[in-house]
């Protein structure tokens, strides 16, 4: 049996650019020191070196896609909150669980500093007073690394009363989910915020950017999204673009499941990396198991229509996957062979939404 | 059976503070009785109400919509079973049958001494380890029949119990904020102003 750790083999093949994995091949990645041997809160430093409203262009020009399922550009995204209105929060949308869907986990449990950073870095260049960071309850590993991680953080004065030495302050604080799928839809995540049953609001009026926590201007963003600031605020806009297209610029971490040989999660290049690159290139998946027949595939979570071997040849591209008639979703691919009973698959996943 | 403990209520109170709205420190305090007594009292809602300013009606509401919070007692270990898709395709329902028959208990059952309970899950972020389970949240990966065996025999034996806490623990460790690093919670009502940082200069 294998331990805590889940070793998939994708994490450190090949030379591929990683933006958010960096540090996974470390067995300590998850500590400060670890982290502060690596980078670690020099982006924070880079963006407090600038005005806010700088780092906030800085994000925009990059076009920082929100990987929590919509795809929606972060920078514009922090541009929407209504004009003079404060407090404003952030929200962290830590809640894992789409079917399919496993990164965020990951990047909790082998990375909390970089999301802390990333949370920093928001709060300072979008003016959120308070952060909320929503693990899922059933995430006890990812609950306890991000805990010692703020702990430590707060006593190296890198969250909290000003911060650096600088007037930017801001809490982090921890919280945890209970177990709810529908919690991750962000006007349901708020409600559980609230101390009320998860279920979603019934949006407009309750367009969190204008009217979320507690009635406030509030800003929610996936785990994923913000663990892209650090990087982006050590290398900037341009570098930042210069990997991906110039829809989908950079990298985003793809979980791909089922009946391929090496099942993992992978850092892949945006718009540029295929279906077919992933399922069965070396560096990858290595092919589909058993070197059977490739039937059917998932291609962004369960919610995402499914696609047949004719996709294959698609990039990780929203509007080139929407135009074929599914959805990058959240970055969960599950591959199915010919083995496969697909109307009992379906049920799965059917059984899981009506649950 | 039960209020919060003194310790408890200490700790509770610091949770509290963190929230412009101490109705949001509902589910942590709810996690915090289940972690002392192993599910959910009747005496613990009323005394989470009483300390967040609820009426316990509305805590029940809260804590009923989610599927940790257990009402009556469990087994000391929580066995959950993923049998979403990815986990499907690599053999969830066998191993699910595996379980019923090792543990001579249906999907979710307790066994008789109080050891096991066992539950059907759905998706838990470990879907390229599949199949995969939660012993109280704690993962084990691409399980066998071979694995699930000694599974409950290191459970039974009391082999795991550094790794794997009993029923109602699930992080061991919180968050401390320094009161002397601490900003406090920010209440929609104690700012109109933008934060202080927002004047156009740089800050460091
Ligand atoms: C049913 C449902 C479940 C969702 N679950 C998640 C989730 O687990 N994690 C997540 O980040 N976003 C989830 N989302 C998307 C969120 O509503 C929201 O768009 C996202 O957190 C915004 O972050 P981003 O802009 O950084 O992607 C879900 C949406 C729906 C409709
Ligand atoms: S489908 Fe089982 S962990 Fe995701």
């Amino acid at each position: 049996m294998t331990g805590t750790y889940a070793h998939a083999p994708g994490f450190i093949v090949g030379d591929r650019p990683k933006i958010v994995t960096s540090r996974f091949e470390y067995e300590d990645s998850y500590t400060l020191t670890r982290y502060l041997a690596t980078d670690g809160y020099q982006g924070l430093r880079a963006a407090l070196s600038r005005p806010a409203n700088e780092v906030h262009d800085e994000v925009r020009t990059a076009t920082v896609l929100g990987r929590g399922g919509a795809g929606f550009p972060a920078g514009t995204k922090w541009g929407l909150t209504p004009q003079g209105v404060y407090p404003r929060y952030l929200v962290v949308n830590g809640d894992e669980s789409e079917p399919g869907t496993y990164k965020d986990r990951l990047l909790m449990e082998r990375d909390p500093h970089q999301l802390i950073e990333g949370c920093l870095i928001a709060c300072y260049a979008a003016g959120l007073s308070q952060c909320f960071l929503y693990i899922r309850g059933e995430m006890a590993l990812a609950q306890e690394r991000v805990a010692v991680a703020l702990n430590d953080a707060y006593a190296a004065g890198y969250i909290g009363k000003n911060i650096l030495g600088t007037h930017f302050s801001v809490d982090i604080v921890l919280h945890w989910g209970a177990g709810a799928y529908v919690v991750g839809e962000e006007t349901a995540l708020i409600e559980s915020l609230e101390g009320n049953r998860g279920m979603p609001r019934l949006k407009p009026p309750f367009f969190p950017a204008a009217n979320g926590l507690y009635g406030q201007p509030t800003i929610v963003n996936n785990v994923e999204t913000l663990a892209n600031l650090p990087w982006l605020m050590c290398n900037g806009a341009e570098a930042y673009t210069a990997i991906g297209t110039k829809t989908s610029p950079g990298t985003r971490m793809v979980a791909v499941s089922g009946h391929v040989k090496r099942p993992g999660v992978y850092e892949i290049v945006n718009g540029v990396t295929t279906f077919r690159d992933l399922l069965y290139k070396e560096e990858f998946c290595g092919g589909i198991r058993n070197n059977n027949e490739l039937k059917a595939f998932v291609p962004g979570g369960g919610s995402a229509p499914w696609f047949t071997p004719d996709q294959l040849d698609l990039p990780f591209e929203g509007s080139q996957v929407g135009a074929a008639g599914s959805m990058l979703g959240s970055g969960a691919i599950m591959v199915m062979d010919e083995t496969t009973d697909i109307p009992a698959a379906a049920l799965t996943l059917t059984r899981f939404y009506a649950h | 059976m039960s209020r919060l403990s003194e310790g408890n209520i200490r700790l509770a109170k610091e949770i509290i503070g963190r929230y412009p709205r101490p109705r949001s420190a509902m589910i942590p305090l709810l996690h915090m009785a289940q972690q002392q007594d192993g599910y959910i009292t009747n005496d613990a809602m009323v005394h989470i109400g009483e300390l967040v300013g609820s009426t316990s009606a509305e805590v029940y509401g809260t804590a009923s919509f989610y599927e940790m919070f257990k009402f009556e007692p469990v087994g000391k270990y929580l066995v959950n079973i993923c049998g979403t898709l990815s986990c499907a395709l690599m053999g969830s329902e066998e191993l699910m049958h595996y379980a019923e028959h090792k543990l001579g208990v249906k999907m979710g059952g307790t066994t008789d001494d109080g050891m096991f309970t066992l539950e059907h899950a759905e998706c838990q972020a470990a879907c390229t380890e599949a199949p995969c389970l939660q012993v109280n949240y704690r993962y084990r990966f691409r399980v066998t029949a071979a694995d699930f065996d000694s599974l409950i025999d290191d459970l039974s034996a009391g082999r795991l119990v550094d790794e794997i806490p009993a029923h109602g623990t699930v992080a061991r460790v919180g968050q401390h904020i320094p009161r002397d690093r601490g900003v406090g919670a920010i209440p929609p009502e104690s700012v109109t102003e933008a934060p202080v940082w927002l004047d156009g200069k740089a800050a460091l």
